[in-house]
């Protein structure tokens, strides 16, 4: 891990933090939503680390979750634990987790048992996942959360200084006076002034709503403030005085931010380290300035790519994805961006149900004639325990070992054109007893972790992870093949 | 048939041309003057984007543009506004006489008969030269419809008579032109042309779904006159028994409706210029065509109703297979599916897709694209973005492009207009838009956006526009502007500025640069 002793103190750190929705009907379980999918990360004390990820990832959910307003279904959050605790605690976890990915979740493990024999009772005192909602206030008193809209998240009724007084008259014991000094104080630190204590929030615009809200979270010297897209609802010239105003009030008080946005340029401006995020994951994570120039992830290079750049002048070279982003309540196997990656491997976690339809086209006669003298294609099982696919036809198929022969020239036509390394996940074809169809069998797919690659620089790709290969290609090809493959 | 004017005659390339706009929504809180004298024009086959914050009148005057403002509580009350020469909000005096007593007291006294017939002639224009793609997808289109009945109906609604045409093309198809085009096709064999003359040859007679047919007939073996045989045949099995007559009868229909439109069209270009005796020749010839249409008219509707399937059928069935075509136009994954899905099956930008193919129903020479990315995420955003540019190439219809994000405009566009309550403050081409900005409005919203492809400075703050937009109840006296800005001066709270050429194609409306001021 990072040996900089330089560096200030972890103050949060989340480890493989997990939170899934069950979708019911009625009384039946439907499965779950994996908004949140094994999230680890720190926070350095004020620093700000900037979560970006497009509509659905799960950036708002792992905001609340830290902040305990939902309970992780698992894992671990540590905030505010003595400095030599933590950097115990995370050379643990991390170690526990390095063997989880290695073996498997294995339980009967005697190296993983030790571990957590030492783990537990530290989890027990420090982890807020394991802590009850009492408690849970006490530590509320130093990490705030402000919130997106600025028109629902205050209390219609209530006065301005009603509002920010709330939080002071719960959690600390100052007196009255004292509450009403420190609100005014507070008022005109984010650009308001006196008048304004005594209006109801209608009476004011999106931004200085914004302003109330964020006077609110500081009122009570909080440590961490988790904000969740806090100008994503205002105007441009109205969005950068609030970034300012973050700025300055993170200049003054040395608070730590965890800064949520799908805005990536407000990302870039505000965030000192950057996690990207997919799905419930995160794909990568480096420091700003380095990820938005060197990128690593494939993803993360489209989702930049992706920006506009407010100058005519500069013409960006744009990765365009394909498709939209799968449902987190059923994602892709292996790494959940294979089907849309342009520059996805063999083993990214092509699955039978990926590969039914490219199958389907593969043996469509006016694409492949050679494939003509096959009867017609009936049905395609999906085997997805099984790893395979079943092709059926309507009747019996002659001399099937020939035929396996020249589909496999087929499949390696197919390999051979853009798109077409899917194809190349293709282990073997069997012919089926029956003898009206094949089997069709996969590799096994690999699960990208999240690891350090350069130092500091963290991503979760099976591109960097293949120490033997000199298989994996030159990261500039992938704007090209990308192009290529539009 | 559409009504000259002589302001635009010599300008040909401008498609559409707003003067001195002014739009109002009379509340009881007071006007809100939304618009106040707006001017800009689009040429034909450009983008023009129009940039400014929420509440600065963008979308506004969109639906100005389209005419769709919500009577109560809006109008347009002053200007005029062309789309292809034709001034499609018409004489507004005649429409609807305003009586300003207070601030909260209006009286509107609505001219019914005129705003139906004004009405009439707007549903012609909308979809038909002009179509919009919303900000909301979601909002924007009916839950309980799907996909493909929803763009069958704009598609139904507008080429009832394109439509009959190539049924009853099909339907007729003999001997003799098959045989012709396979000779023809002979002739061009194996060119690239040839292809192009098939793809135009089957649509023009509405067997577009024999096209990959045709072509692998052309390109095979066969002898000619075999290959003349399995031409017929192709197209014998095209037919689909359709009663003609129904068809012709409900062709005439539509065109009755259609001339119907016209006269009106032009009657009201002849008002609009106070010609009476033209009006009055106009009126007498639409009084003899409802005439002669009523006879005709209620036997047919009577038919259509009680033998539905007749009549109705063959129209659905080839709306039907355009909205695949326009489906697939916008590059829909999956069309054959999400023709018959409902709104809430699809994301986003699957669903902004499918309104864009619905703006396309009728072929429009131009867009109006409010927002359309604001809700989207930013790689379905370089989706549709690319897109609409791609349309605009391959159809060469104009784009009004209205957004907030300055980024996009830098992508999309042209020229640009920024707006600011209610006022264009500046308008230029847009590489002098983001390099030689005048208007110190433009200059603060250009420096207060975050930048992601520049080096991030820990230290670094943005520079912002001290304020908020104004309430345009009681908007700033002057340069509305005044109140927020740098280089504030005495005229600038007494006159308002006017937006003047500063140098070729670049306008700004600011004392700066100029002491014109703009008369009421």
């Amino acid at each position: 891990m990072e040996s900089d002793k330089n560096q200030k103190n972890i103050v949060l750190f989340v480890t493989n933090l997990k939170k899934y929705f069950p979708i019911t009907s009625g009384f039946r379980n439907k499965g779950v939503v994996k908004a949140v999918d094994g999230v680890t990360f720190w926070v350095r004390e004020g620093e700000t680390l900037g979560i970006v990820g497009e509509t659905g990832c799960g950036k708002t959910t792992l905001g609340r979750t830290i902040l305990r307003l939902i309970d992780p279904t698992d894992g671990e959050i540590y905030y505010d634990v003595p400095s030599d605790e933590m950097e115990n605690i995370i050379k643990l976890e991390t170690e526990l987790q390095e063997k989880k990915e290695r073996d498997g979740e294995n339980k009967n493990d005697t190296e993983v048992e030790t571990l957590l024999k030492e783990l537990i009772p530290l989890r027990k005192k420090y982890s807020l996942s394991n802590k009850s909602n009492k408690e849970i206030i006490q530590k509320r008193k130093i990490m705030q959360p402000v919130f997106q809209d600025p028109f629902s998240s205050l209390d219609p009724r209530k006065l301005v200084k009603d509002i920010i007084a709330e939080p002071m008259k719960l959690l600390t014991d100052m007196s009255n006076e004292e509450i009403e000094k420190r609100t005014a104080d507070l008022l005109s630190e984010i650009g308001l002034n006196e008048d304004h204590m005594y209006r109801f929030p209608h009476e004011f615009s999106g931004g200085q709503r914004q302003r109330i809200g964020l006077a609110r979270a500081i009122s009570i010297e909080p440590k961490l403030l988790v904000l969740d897209e806090p100008t994503s609802a205002l105007d441009v010239s109205v969005q950068a005085q609030i970034l300012n105003i973050l700025k300055d009030v993170q200049e003054r008080r040395g608070i730590t931010y965890l800064f949520i946005s799908h805005h990536l340029s407000v990302i870039r401006m505000m965030s000192d380290r950057v996690a990207v995020m997919y799905l419930g994951k995160i794909v990568e994570l480096a420091e700003t300035d380095r990820l938005f120039t060197d990128m690593l992830h494939p993803y993360t290079k489209a989702l930049l790519s992706a920006i506009p750049v407010p100058d005519p002048k500069t013409k960006v070279q744009r990765v365009v994805l394909e498709g939209e982003i799968p449902s987190p309540s059923d994602p892709p196997k292996g790494c959940h961006f294979h089907p849309r990656c342009p520059v996805a491997l063999p083993v990214c976690g092509w699955s039978p149900r990926d590969m039914s339809g490219p199958l389907q086209t593969m043996f469509d006669q006016f694409r492949n004639p050679e494939l003509s003298i096959l009867p017609e294609v009936n049905e395609i099982v999906v085997d997805e325990d099984g790893n395979s696919i079943e092709i059926k036809f309507v009747s019996a198929v002659k001399s099937s070992d020939e035929m396996v022969n020249i589909i496999n020239k087929v499949i390696e036509k197919e390999q051979s054109l853009p798109n077409g390394v899917k194809f190349r996940s293709i282990k073997e074809i069997i012919p089926a007893p029956t003898g009206d169809g094949f089997t069709i069998k996969l590799i096994d797919p690999k699960v990208p972790h999240l690891r350090e690659i350069r130092p500091g620089h963290f991503a979760s790709c099976l591109l960097y992870d293949a120490p033997e290969g000199n298989t994996q290609p030159e990261f500039a090809d992938v704007g090209k093949q990308a192009a290529y493959s539009r | 048939m559409l009504v000259e004017d002589k302001l635009v005659e010599n300008e040909e390339a401008v498609y559409l041309r707003v003067e001195n706009l002014s739009t109002k929504f009379f509340t009881s809180k007071g006007i809100v003057k939304a618009i106040d004298n707006l001017s800009f024009e689009i040429r034909k086959g450009e983008i023009f984007g129009l940039v400014g914050e929420s509440g600065c009148g963008k979308s506004v005057t969109a639906l100005s543009v389209m005419d769709l403002i919500q009577d109560p509580p809006g109008r347009i009350t002053h200007g005029k506004i062309y789309i292809d020469n034709f001034n499609i909000i018409g004489d507004l005096d005649r429409l609807a006489k305003i009586d300003v007593r207070s601030e909260t007291d209006v009286r509107i006294k609505r001219n019914k008969r005129m705003i139906k017939r004004h009405n009439e002639i707007l549903s012609k224009i909308r979809g038909d030269k002009i179509a919009m793609i919303f900000q909301e997808p979601f909002l924007a289109m009916n839950p309980v419809m799907r996909i493909g009945e929803q763009i069958s109906e704009s598609i139904l609604l507008h080429n009832r008579i394109d439509i009959a045409n190539s049924i009853i093309r099909r339907e007729n198809i003999d001997r003799g032109k098959s045989d012709s085009f396979i000779e023809y096709l002979e002739t061009i064999k194996g060119t690239e042309r040839a292809l192009k003359e098939i793809n135009v040859w089957t649509r023009e007679y509405g067997v577009p779904d024999a096209e990959l047919k045709i072509i692998e007939l052309s390109r095979s073996a066969l002898s000619i006159n075999e290959k003349k045989e399995k031409m017929y045949e192709l197209l014998l099995a095209e037919k689909r028994g359709v009663n003609l007559q129904a068809v012709f009868e409900e062709r005439e229909y539509f065109k009755d409706r259609e001339k119907l439109l016209e006269l009106n069209m032009e009657m009201t270009g002849y008002e609009e210029k106070n010609d009476e005796v033209n009006a009055r020749r106009v009126g007498e010839e639409i009084k003899e065509l409802r005439r002669g249409m009523t006879g005709r008219n209620i036997s047919f509707l009577l038919k259509q109703k009680l033998m539905k399937k007749q009549y109705e059928r063959p129209f659905l069935q080839e709306a039907r297979r355009r909205t695949l075509e326009l489906l697939k136009l916008v590059n829909i994954a999956g069309a054959e599916r999400v023709i018959d899905s409902y709104p809430h099956e699809m994301s986003g930008g699957m669903l902004q897709r499918a309104m864009i193919a619905m703006a396309l129903a009728s072929n429009p020479k131009m867009l109006i694209a409010d927002e359309p990315t604001t809700a989207l995420d930013v790689t379905t955003q370089a989706q549709i973005l690319e897109l609409i540019k791609n349309l605009n190439t391959v159809t060469d219809s104009a784009v009004l492009f209205i957004t907030h994000d300055l980024a996009v405009i830098a992508e999309m566009c042209q020229r640009v207009g920024v707006m600011y309550a209610g006022n264009l403050v500046e308008s230029a081409p847009v590489e002098i838009i983001f390099s030689n900005m005048k208007h110190p409005y433009t200059i603060g919203l250009m420096a207060s956006v975050p930048r992601a492809d520049k080096k991030r400075d820990k230290a670094m703050k943005l520079e912002s526009i001290p304020g908020a937009v104004p309430n345009l109840i009681s908007p700033p006296t002057g340069c509305r502007f005044h109140p927020r800005c740098k280089f504030k001066m005495d005229i600038c709270s007494e006159k308002k500025p006017k937006l003047v050429e500063i140098e070729k194609d670049h306008k700004v409306a600011c004392f700066l640069y100029s002491n014109e001021v703009e008369e009421n």
